[in-house]
């Protein structure tokens, strides 16, 4: 065939315009095929994140709670930079948590939505079957992550609190009120501990629950 | 013969008046009521070009915002205004990336969206905690200080999410 005469072919062009219709069908599938943020795995590992930074901000607590009358420099300069990570560290999991707050069910509802979607057909029927205990597991993270933000707003002013009043006047330490303000922020920081381990865990149950059978979940990937 | 040619005559010119008067008439009712038509609703293009530009400038202006944190220190009065001007101006920037998405990335990037809504949220807090550190008598430089840290380090972190949301969302393509 000779290829001048393709540019006047009927075929030829009926050809050509089933490959652009091709191609722009294959990116609306690539935009179809988008990947959530609101992942299991990602989940887990934001907590995981947000877990360090407040056992690390209580460690720091707790030198300066064992100090006697006086405060060092180094310890507290050592705690400001805590307090300062943790705001930093704890920002996608509590902007997470704002988010599944604000958006309630239909954040769930999203996510599930993608599960629909996942090309394996096997993964697809798990995650219909496992619904409802899906949509249990998420409403349990929501609920610790409610509790836990109600716990954080207390232990970060109690934290700040101390470090103003050390940073006036560190032999302030000694003082009732600044122990106070320590205990208080120390209950508050080990309540949101307890919510965050309680949130892994559930992640974790979510996740073994989209494990398909003969396969662990270190090796699958999960939605 | 005289009076019936100027009988015609008049009669043409009648006529010729009265389709110039009704035209005239016609041509005036045409004429709109305000000189310029009411700007149409200025709906933001959902375009690749345009959503490309918008997530631009909303990177950009992160890059703005954390400039101002690092010079805060530096000026004599006014620092903490600069900075949160700065703030303000990438909300706005967000607002208009948000507005160039077209109605399938909003929906299937409804979570993702309102968790960096709820992040440029807890950014602001620092503006409060800073408020609130100097009625406490903080010192006004720490207190500065302090919040810049928090908003130039934040402010990163919000960044990566931003930008590893739009790869998902495939904002530009």
């Amino acid at each position: 065939m000779n290829m001048n005469n393709c540019y006047f072919n009927p075929a030829c062009a009926f050809l050509a315009g089933l490959l652009l219709v091709a191609g722009c069908a294959s990116k609306e599938g690539g935009r179809s095929a988008i990947r959530p943020g609101e992942g299991i795995a990602e989940h887990r590992q934001i907590a995981t994140e947000a877990e360090k930074a407040m056992r690390a901000a209580l460690n720091s607590l707790a030198a300066v709670s064992a100090q006697s009358n006086q405060c060092a420099p180094a310890v507290l300069s050592a705690f400001s930079a805590q307090v300062q990570r943790l705001q930093v560290d704890s920002l996608k999991l509590r902007a997470r948590s704002q988010a599944m707050q604000a958006r309630g069910d239909a954040y769930f509802e999203r996510w599930h939505e993608y599960l629909a979607r996942v090309k394996d057909p096997r993964m697809r029927a798990l995650a219909q079957k496992q619904r409802p205990a899906l949509e249990e597991g998420f409403r349990k993270v929501k609920a610790w992550s409610q509790e836990g933000h109600e716990a954080f707003q207390p232990f970060l002013a109690g934290l700040r609190k101390v470090r103003n009043a050390l940073e006036k006047d560190p032999a302030s330490l000694s003082a009732g009120e600044i122990r106070e303000w320590m205990t208080s922020a120390r209950a508050n920081g080990e309540h949101v501990e307890r919510c965050l381990v309680s949130i892994q865990r559930e992640l974790d149950s979510m996740k073994a629950l989209l494990t398909l059978p003969g396969s662990t979940s270190q090796s699958q990937k999960t939605p | 013969m005289k009076s019936i040619t100027f009988k015609y005559a008049v009669a043409a010119g009648l006529l010729l008046g009265a389709v110039l008067l009704s035209t005239s008439e016609r041509l005036l009712r045409a004429q709109p009521a305000y000189p310029y038509a009411p700007p149409p609703m200025m709906a933001s293009p959902t375009t690749p070009g345009a959503q490309r530009n918008a997530m631009n400038t909303v990177q950009s202006q992160v890059g703005w915002l954390q400039n101002a944190t690092r010079t805060a220190s530096s000026y004599t009065t006014g620092a903490a205004g600069t900075v949160y001007q700065q703030f303000q101006t990438l909300r706005g920037a967000y607002a208009a990336f948000t507005a160039t998405l077209n109605p399938q990335q909003s929906a299937n990037g409804a979570n993702e969206l309102a968790e960096l809504s709820a992040g440029l949220n807890i950014l602001q807090e620092a503006f409060t905690n800073y408020q609130d550190d100097l009625a406490n008598g903080r010192d006004p430089g720490a207190a500065l200080t302090d919040m810049c840290q928090v908003l130039n380090q934040a402010a990163g972190v919000w960044l990566q999410e931003f930008n590893q949301d739009c790869r998902r969302l495939q904002v530009g393509w």
